[in-house]
């Protein structure tokens, strides 16, 4: 299975912290990204996503640089921890804005938009506002946009964080629905072992290095995958 | 208690004017023309103001983004918030001292007063607008990026939705602030431009109580109007 995503070489310093990835991720594949808060699991996102331009190395895409175009060129969505939706947009709304950042939608494009809400279990409440949503529901919303984008790359930065156990893990199962689906890459950030065990063939540790000079360098390597076990 | 720090004067004012009211007042030239003074001293001095500081609040919000900037940004704010220190009066009489020597006083006085009440409100449209603006952005700076909204359509389909309310609030603070200002106006006014507050002044020292009563609730009569046109029309706010 040939490298549908691929980070070489990749390295992004900010003041005294420095960030470098070198690793690839199949089509239809969820690599996990594991790793202490404040390691730089979303910097290394941020990096994949076009916020932040880095230092060298290259990231690639089904063969195409991604490096140098803006967040909206790259073939893949986000989604964040939070503030994923527009609080004065109801839920079509913001899973129309995804297809058109106008809103100028033809009646099939609405349609498609209703049909990724309803994938999602959230059919009936296309109206709702996200103040009237519950947490879990916002994230489907989310999860309802990255699916009518139709874009073939996923980031997952710890979107499901702030709910409980039991939704986060039904959320993932359908994001795995879709992954599986839609053959899509998906790269999750976690630090939830289940997340993993419930998503993800491989993991990808992210760790600060221990050594060197106090506060000199806080390089973050991180090495080559590693399989999870079965 | 605080209260009545507010009431009790207001209601002096309109007992005032209501048990002594004298008509013929009410459709004196004098008084409309310094209604009308008043209005257009406060509708550009808060337009100008809102004016000044929204772009400033934008301008701030992207240095901040970068450490190295963050100087910048805090040198802005404060360029913006300087004229706390200053009391209006010296603005106004250091304006005066300069126009004096190449144009007429009495002809760019309105102007004047204009800048100076604009000045003063500057303050405040700053600090309503940097959090707002700051808050909005934290919430859609990323998801506009990537979703590829900007320019004139982020501003129609984010923007402005999310900075109304603030927007209008600023405009209302900024107008009311400035319906009420007695300050350089003193410097300025002449039989041909005047304000409510100075007519006031005037009628109060001419012994005029009622007059001045009357003039008093058209005066706070005119701010709430201007400062509820403001807060709904422009912010969208519901009753």
């Amino acid at each position: 299975m040939g490298a549908v995503l691929s980070v070489r070489d990749l390295r992004f310093s900010y003041e005294d912290y420095t960030l470098e990835a070198d690793f690839s991720v199949a089509r239809g594949e969820c690599l996990a990204i594991m790793g202490p808060s404040g390691v730089g699991k979303s910097t290394l996102f941020d990096l994949i996503a076009g916020f932040l331009t880095p230092e060298r190395g290259h990231i690639e895409f089904d063969g195409t640089q991604l490096v140098g175009l803006k967040p909206a060129e790259r073939p893949l969505t986000i989604l964040f921890q939070d503030h994923n939706l527009f609080a004065h947009l109801n839920a079509r709304q913001n899973v129309a804005i995804g297809l058109h950042p106008g809103l100028k939608l033809r009646s099939d494009a609405w349609s498609q938009v209703d049909t990724a809400l309803a994938a999602v279990g959230l059919a009936g409440l296309e109206r709702r506002a996200p103040a009237d949503l519950s947490g879990g529901q916002r994230q489907r919303v989310a999860i309802a946009r990255a699916l009518a984008r139709r874009r073939p790359l996923l980031l997952l930065d710890e979107p499901f964080n702030a709910l409980d156990k039991t939704l986060r893990l039904e959320l993932l199962a359908q994001v795995r629905q879709l992954m599986v689906d839609h053959r899509l890459c998906v790269l999750l950030a976690t630090h939830h072992d289940e997340e993993v065990a419930t998503l993800a063939e491989r993991v990808l540790r992210l760790n600060a290095d221990p050594s060197g000079l106090a506060r000199a360098d806080r390089a973050t390597r991180i090495q080559h995958a590693e399989p999870l076990p079965v | 208690m605080f209260l009545l720090w507010i009431a009790a004067p207001l209601l002096a004012v309109i007992v005032g004017a209501v048990s002594e009211v004298r008509w013929p007042w009410l459709v004196d030239r004098e008084l409309w023309s310094a209604t009308l003074g008043t209005l257009s001293v406060a509708l550009t001095a808060a337009l100008i103001a809102t004016g000044l500081a929204l772009p400033m609040a934008l301008l701030i919000k992207d240095l901040r983004t970068y450490r190295q900037a963050r100087l910048g940004a805090d040198l802005i704010e404060l360029s913006g918030s300087l004229v706390l220190a200053m009391p209006p009066l010296v603005l106004g009489a250091g304006l005066f001292l300069a126009v004096r020597g190449f144009a007429d006083v009495f002809t760019v006085g309105p102007w004047l007063v204009v800048a100076v009440n604009a000045l003063l409100a500057l303050p405040f449209a700053l600090r309503i607008l940097i959090p707002a603006v700051r808050d909005s952005a934290q919430q859609t700076d990323r998801l506009c990026a990537s979703l590829g909204l900007k320019g004139w359509r982020r501003l129609r389909v984010v923007g402005w939705p999310l900075l109304r309310a603030p927007l209008g609030l600023t405009l209302a603070l900024c107008a009311a602030l400035s319906t009420g200002d007695l300050s350089v106006i003193a410097l300025f006014g002449s039989q041909d431009f005047n304000t409510l507050p100075m007519l006031i002044y005037r009628l109060m020292g001419a012994y005029r109580m009622a007059d001045a009563a009357t003039t008093a609730v058209i005066l706070v009569g005119l701010s709430l109007l201007l400062f509820r046109a403001f807060e709904r029309g422009v912010g969208g706010r519901r009753a």
